[in-house]
């Protein structure tokens, strides 16, 4: 992996791609964005084939911060969200400014399937939205916005992001061109709301 | 005698910042063609979302005992 310096406030996102987890990562993308913070993912890296992985791995390496949500368990085995997740342990191994977050949705589960990072708590969610912004709430200092404030800007993105996936004809958000809109409408959201500047 | 495990759950790891919208957006490549796009999608919801806003904004005032913002016809 070449070295690239990471961007202080990038966060890269390493989640489940599928419908029931949008909501979950619409507020996410939401409380990161009125934060002050940039969440990246994959869905920004063309699928072209060649040199995907290598994408991946620089766009982790830009990131100060990578959040790894492990809950989707059990079978069809998602190989995926590990791996990034291994590769993003590579990264920290070698430069420790690099921060690595684990969530699931269900509490002491990671210290059975993924013992290597026993001791390493994981934020539990819950699939829930509102404990999800609980959780990054609890790991974020100086927050300006209120908890109360978040949840309520969630709300509205995540029914905006069913617009955004209506007006794109995907069904979902899931998508780059999709995924770049509700980046708009969050960092329009947070200006609105005086938690960004314009 | 059942001893903690030393928690290594991530502190205050994410430090909140008044990031300005240009700063977020000029980071994802987002285009104007994005922009309007959303703000399309922002419309066709804005009148729930100004009335969620208005919503949020007395809940907060009145939970914190704040007067809310006086107006004058």
């Amino acid at each position: 992996m070449s070295t690239h310096a990471p961007q202080e406030g990038s966060v890269f996102l390493n989640i489940p791609y599928d419908a029931s987890y949008q909501p979950l990562f619409v507020s996410l993308v939401s409380t990161l964005i009125h934060l002050g913070q940039q969440p990246h993912c994959v869905l920004e890296i063309p699928e072209t084939g060649q040199g995907r992985l290598q994408r991946i791995a620089k766009l982790l390496e830009s990131c100060s911060l990578s959040i790894h949500d492990l809950s989707r368990q059990g079978v069809p085995t998602r190989m995926n969200m590990p791996f990034e997740l291994g590769l993003a342990w590579a990264i920290r191994l070698r430069d420790p400014q690099h921060q690595v977050v684990l969530m699931d949705s269900r509490p002491h589960r990671l210290d059975k399937v993924l013992s290597d990072l026993k001791g390493h708590d994981a934020l539990i969610h819950n699939g829930s939205c509102d404990v999800l912004i609980n959780e990054i709430l609890g790991i974020t200092q100086d927050p300006i916005p209120t908890i109360r404030e978040l949840r309520e800007e969630a709300r509205v993105l995540r029914q905006l992001a069913r617009s955004i996936a209506d007006s794109h004809g995907t069904g979902t958000i899931f998508k780059a061109a999709p995924f770049r809109s509700l980046l708009a409408a969050a960092v329009h959201q947070a200006v609105e709301s005086g938690h960004i500047n314009p | 005698m059942v001893v903690k495990k030393p928690r290594t759950a991530p502190k205050a790891i994410i430090k909140a910042k008044k990031a300005s919208a240009m700063q977020i957006l000029s980071s994802f490549g987002v285009t104007q063609r994005d922009k309007r796009a959303a703000q399309k999608a922002l419309d066709s919801v804005v009148g729930h979302h100004e009335a969620a806003s208005r919503g949020t904004k007395a809940a907060l005032a009145a939970s914190r005992a704040l007067p809310t913002k006086k107006t004058t016809n």
